[in-house]
């Protein structure tokens, strides 16, 4: 094919290919959010969203806002204190995380917190316990059903009540990991299986994302 | 005829011995991190014999155990009691952190970091398998 091309036909074509490919570049990296921060398992939105109003309990028996979200970073984690496998594990990836970042300043360390999707069983106090055995950093969130509820909607966090024998239940919940910047907006989540290593190397690309 | 009785009664014997063709290794127990009763425990069962069926568990230090499955689905953690679990002949079941895992509660004592802690799998065929754990934070 190419010998039946004329040759100024064919330095046209490869001019014509190196001017699309420099235009597509110049349009891409003027885009905000562009520079093609690679993550392993983090999904960033293309906007950080607020979290709407909401009043919940910190485990220490304070009222928790989303103003509390305010001036750190934080990763959010939805569980139960009845969970033996799951939340266990997260927390205790998430308490390795935390001590891998230790080089970080302080402004830029995730505060990390337990949300409680089962506020019948988990008072400030069962929190407290809990989630300071992992870590004293740590903190633990609960309070009234529909409060919590307009969190997990508005992040999007399934879960739900899965009954048991003897009128014991379940609670079936999402395994992922939600990211919000220093503003309180929701930026990212982390999708499960986690992986410490994975968490912390997508953690450091998300400082440097302007998406978040 | 004298064949098959032959065999019904090996086969009777060595459910009677307690099969030395199954083992468990690698055995960890969690503890409640807020030394509650709660507890789960992980290990890798190796079958070198024909398949078989696990229908149960008990712990030495424990009320209840149960055998319970993390099914992740769409991103959603479900837990699921699994009454019976077949052990294909010549597999290896892995117990392990968001998968097969043995619920425990109802702790009888407390159980600190490097404890051992007996557990006994119950198959179909009567058999009885010691699994031996050690407490343990994260798996070690």
């Amino acid at each position: 094919m190419f010998k039946q091309m004329s040759k100024p036909l064919i330095v046209a074509g490869a001019i014509s290919a190196m001017a699309l490919g420099m235009l597509v570049y110049m349009l891409t990296s003027n885009s905000p959010g562009s520079r093609a921060v690679a993550y392993q398992r983090l999904t960033v939105l293309p906007d950080g969203r607020p979290l709407p109003e909401f009043e919940l309990l910190a485990h220490t028996g304070a009222a928790f806002t989303r103003e509390n979200f305010n001036g750190r970073r934080s990763i959010l984690f939805f569980g139960f204190t009845h969970c033996p496998d799951v939340c266990p594990t997260t927390l205790y990836q998430l308490a390795r995380v935390q001590s891998q970042l230790d080089d970080l300043p302080l402004s830029d360390r995730p505060a990390i917190y337990m949300v409680s999707v089962d506020p019948q069983r988990d008072t400030p106090e069962t929190m407290a316990r809990y989630v300071q055995a992992f870590d004293q950093g740590f903190t633990g969130v609960t309070g009234a059903a529909d409060e919590i509820e307009r969190v997990t909607r508005s992040l999007g966090v399934a879960h739900g009540k899965e009954p048991g024998e003897d009128g014991e239940y379940s609670v079936l919940h999402s395994a992922a990991l939600f990211f919000l910047n220093a503003e309180g907006h929701f930026v990212a989540v982390a999708s499960a299986p986690h992986d410490v290593d994975v968490l912390v190397s997508d953690y450091r690309k998300l400082l440097s994302d302007p998406r978040a | 005829m004298v064949i098959r009785n032959a065999v019904w009664l090996l086969g009777l014997l060595m459910a009677g011995c307690g099969g030395s063709d199954i083992h468990a290794e690698g055995g960890w127990l969690r503890a409640a991190p807020d030394g509650r009763a709660l507890g789960v425990a992980y290990f890798d069962l190796f079958n070198d014999g024909p398949e078989t069926i696990i229908i149960g568990v008990e712990s030495e230090a424990h009320a209840s155990a149960a055998i319970h499955e993390t099914i992740l689905r769409n991103d959603i953690n479900h837990m699921q009691a699994r009454d019976r679990l077949s052990l294909p002949g010549g597999d290896t079941l892995r117990f392990a952190p968001g998968g097969l895992h043995i619920m425990l509660d109802g702790a009888r004592r407390d159980l600190r970091v490097g404890d051992t802690v007996q557990l006994t799998l119950l198959f179909a065929d009567g058999r009885k398998v010691p699994v031996s754990t050690r407490v343990s934070r994260e798996r070690p």
